[in-house]
């Protein structure tokens, strides 16, 4: 059972109180009733030598003999006078007179010489006695004392119920306990307040204490004094400071690691040493579509890849430390991820083993596509010099006697030198405005007068294949914010591939429109048309619809994402529409000055 | 078996470097036929069992490796010998050629007398196979820039 402090201490107070309390009385309890009844004595003594004194006087001269009728007025006189029992009793013990019995009683009453207080008063002239009278059923004091003048003529006695001083002591005694119960109340109050000096901040620190165990460090008991308590309240205040301030330390390290495990675009997996998974960030719970928490499953049961268990068997194991992996999953997204494995490491031993995913994908498209592109460079490239090399080559061996084919040779090697320097300018326009190398200057220029050039430009082409050129544009253009040459490029190249694919006797349109800040311009064309699955690869370098008819109109296949890329420079964009055999429309957008 | 009876083909999408291989074969005498894109040579070769192939890589359609592939596994085409010429000159390009089973992989720009020096050596082997007429010894694939 528990038993408060505040109780223990209540306790111990009222049994000081009562046990004290007590003793008092147990010691005084005595000595008050014999001291009571001294008194009474005295009281008693004196009033018999009263009424003594009282009968002597009323009494003859001395001789006369007793008269009962006297004797008996007298007392009843005396103890009416005293408010006592006063009995007068005759020498020889008879008694004669009483004021509590009539006459009747009294004649019959035995005689009273046997009294000890009778025999006593009739020796010495005076006698007491205590006992039980049965006369009138009561314990009395008797107090006897002989009268006469010269000689005794006879004995009062006066008699009072000890009954008196029975009730006084009981009074003492009520007195006693009525105080014995005051004062456990008061003790008890005195108590409670003692408790709330002593027990109340003892509670408190514990309260305090039991708060901080429980990560509460908003309850700080109140320091009331500059005794022991008040220093244990003290070093229980500053000991919750502390651990609340490690705590938030140790809060803020762990958040900080959510924050940024949650933040990575990595994903990354930590085991303990026996190879289970204890944390496991969003980034490769989303990877792999883990909508529960992996926390105490093994790798492969939550990746189903042999490769990465591996990687963390082989450092759990340690064979390695650190440990790179380059795996690929088709589940959700087809996807190539770069596993980096590493021990975890604390005080010389091994406590499990962190992976960090990385998703390579992009990283391996990006490469597959420059690899592409310089395979297609070199490869755009070296067929022209082929054809000059061997053409060269063969006009050296003879050819050059054969009229017959000797001037196509000839004509073929220059075309292809033009193609080759046009490939050259094209990659060179395009590595400059890829590598933001290439100088621009947006001014505000007339959109107008540049496409009326382009148009003039293209012109003659147009003429030799009898297509008809129009410009559709309106009498007040605003002037467009950009480059002149570039944006005279993507005209010509636009310009160039309508008329390029376009059979002879068709049409190529210019339109011009406006749309909020910006100045569209539309280049249509009559001609072959692209095919919808085409569409979407037709601004990619290199990229044709028709190969080899391209490359016989001495196309390069970079002038489309020539065009892509000026237009973008200049905050615009550039799109198709296309129907096989229709025809093609080619638009772009670039901001008004 | 005179060479204008060889049959030759060539598959090389550039008109330009296919003429020029044509004009030169025919100078030698053979009577080569062009081709001009995967598709067709797939259909060309499908019909007909060729000596010698002059194979372009990167072409339209169908891709050279793949032809030359198809070719080396058709148990009916055991005779034909394949010549890779292309502008692909990375090593791992000549090593993928040679696994499809090339005969000879050169690459562009070439040589056109080395070119021609190739086919009529190739030629020549096979002649000399079916003169001794024992079992067949295949052509070692040769490499050349
Ligand atoms: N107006 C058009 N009509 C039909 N096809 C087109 C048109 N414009 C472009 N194309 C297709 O898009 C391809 C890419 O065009 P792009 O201008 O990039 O290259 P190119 O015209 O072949 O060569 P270059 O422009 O470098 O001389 C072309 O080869 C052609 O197949
Ligand atoms: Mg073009």
């Amino acid at each position: 059972m528990k038993i408060s402090l505040h109780w223990k201490i209540t306790f111990i107070f009222c049994s000081i109180f009562i046990l004290a309390l007590l003793s008092g009385y147990l010691y005084l309890s005595p000595r008050l009733a014999y001291y009571f009844e001294s008194g009474l004595q005295d009281s008693l003594r004196r009033e018999l030598m009263l009424g003594r004194d009282l009968l002597e006087a009323s009494l003859g001269p001395a001789g006369s003999g007793g008269n009962i009728g006297d004797a008996d007025m007298l007392a009843r006189k005396i103890g009416k006078e005293l408010g006592l029992r006063a009995t007068i009793i005759a020498l020889d013990g008879t008694v004669i007179g009483d004021n509590v019995l009539n006459k009747d009683e009294i004649a019959k009453l035995e005689n009273h010489a046997d009294r000890p207080e009778i025999q006593n008063a009739l020796k010495n002239g005076f006698g007491i006695s205590k006992r039980y009278s049965y006369t009138i059923r009561k314990y009395m004091l008797y107090m006897a004392a002989s009268f006469g003048k010269a000689r005794p003529a006879g004995i009062l006695r006066l008699s009072i119920p000890l009954e008196a001083i029975a009730s006084l002591e009981a009074q003492l005694q009520k007195t006693v306990i009525f105080t014995v119960f005051f004062v456990f109340l008061l003790c008890l109050g005195i108590t409670f307040v003692i408790s709330i000096f002593v027990s109340r901040p003892l509670i408190e620190m514990s309260k305090a204490a039991r708060a901080v165990a429980g990560g509460d460090f908003s309850k700080k008991p109140a320091v009331y004094s500059n005794d022991e308590v008040g220093q244990l309240a003290r070093a229980i205040t500053d000991m919750s400071d502390e651990i609340k301030d490690k705590m938030e330390k140790i809060k803020s390290e762990s958040t900080k690691l959510d924050i940024v495990l949650s933040s990575m675009f990595e994903g990354v997996i930590v085991t303990d040493q026996a190879g289970i998974i204890i944390l496991m960030n969003p980034a490769l719970k989303k990877l792999f579509f883990i909508d529960y928490d992996p926390k105490g499953k093994r790798p492969l049961e939550v990746i189903r890849n042999t490769s990465v268990q591996d990687i963390v068997d082989r450092i759990l194991q340690g064979k390695q430390r650190l440990a790179t992996e380059e795996i690929s999953v088709t589940q959700p997204e087809e996807k190539i991820l770069q596993v980096n494995g590493a021990a975890i490491i604390r005080n010389n031993s091994l406590e499990g083993t962190v992976l960090v995913f990385h998703d390579i994908s992009e990283l391996r498209r990006l490469e597959k596509i420059r690899q592409d592109f310089v395979a297609n460079v070199s490869h755009e490239l070296r067929t022209p010099v082929s054809s000059i090399k061997g053409y060269a080559e063969t006009l050296l061996e003879g050819a050059i006697e054969d009229k017959e084919n000797a001037r196509d040779f000839v004509s073929i090697i220059h075309q292809d030198s033009d193609r080759l320097a046009k490939l050259i300018d094209d990659l060179l326009d395009l590595s400059k405005i890829e590598s933001g190398k290439m100088k621009m200057a947006f001014l505000p220029v007339d959109a107008a007068a540049l496409i009326k050039r382009s148009v003039a430009v293209i012109e003659n082409q147009a003429k030799e294949k009898n297509i008809s050129l129009k410009a559709d544009l309106p009498a007040q253009l605003p002037k467009i914010q950009a480059d002149e040459t570039r944006f005279s490029q993507v005209m010509i190249n636009l310009l160039d591939n309508a008329v390029k694919y376009t059979p002879e006797g068709g049409t190529v349109t210019i339109s011009t429109s406006i749309k909020e800040k910006f100045l569209q311009v539309e280049v249509s064309d009559t001609g072959i048309g692209i095919p919808e699955s085409d569409i979407p690869r037709i601004f990619e370098r290199f990229y044709r619809v028709d190969k080899a008819h391209s490359r016989e109109l001495g196309g390069t296949g970079l002038g489309l994402s020539i065009v892509k890329h000026i237009v973008q420079s200049h905050g615009g964009q550039v799109w198709l529409k296309s129907e096989p055999g229709q025809g093609s429309t080619f638009s772009f957008t670039i901001p008004l000055a | 078996m005179t060479k204008a009876e060889k049959k030759i083909i060539i598959i090389e999408d550039d008109k330009h470097i296919n003429r020029l291989i044509s004009y030169n074969l025919s100078k030698n005498g053979f009577r080569p036929e062009s081709v001009y894109d995967g598709r067709e040579a797939m259909h060309r070769l499908s019909g007909e069992n060729f000596d010698i192939v002059i194979l372009d890589i990167m072409l339209p359609g169908i891709d050279g490796f793949h032809i030359c592939k198809s070719i080396k596994e058709n148990p009916a085409a055991f005779k034909t010998f394949v010549v890779i010429l292309t502008a692909r000159a990375e090593s791992q390009d000549k090593i993928y050629g040679n696994l499809v089973g090339a005969d000879y992989y050169l690459t562009k720009p070439f040589s056109v007398a080395k070119l021609m020096e190739v086919i009529n050596d190739l030629i020549a082997l096979r002649e000399k196979d079916f003169s001794i007429d024992t079992h067949k010894t295949m052509a070692k694939p040769g490499v050349s820039n």
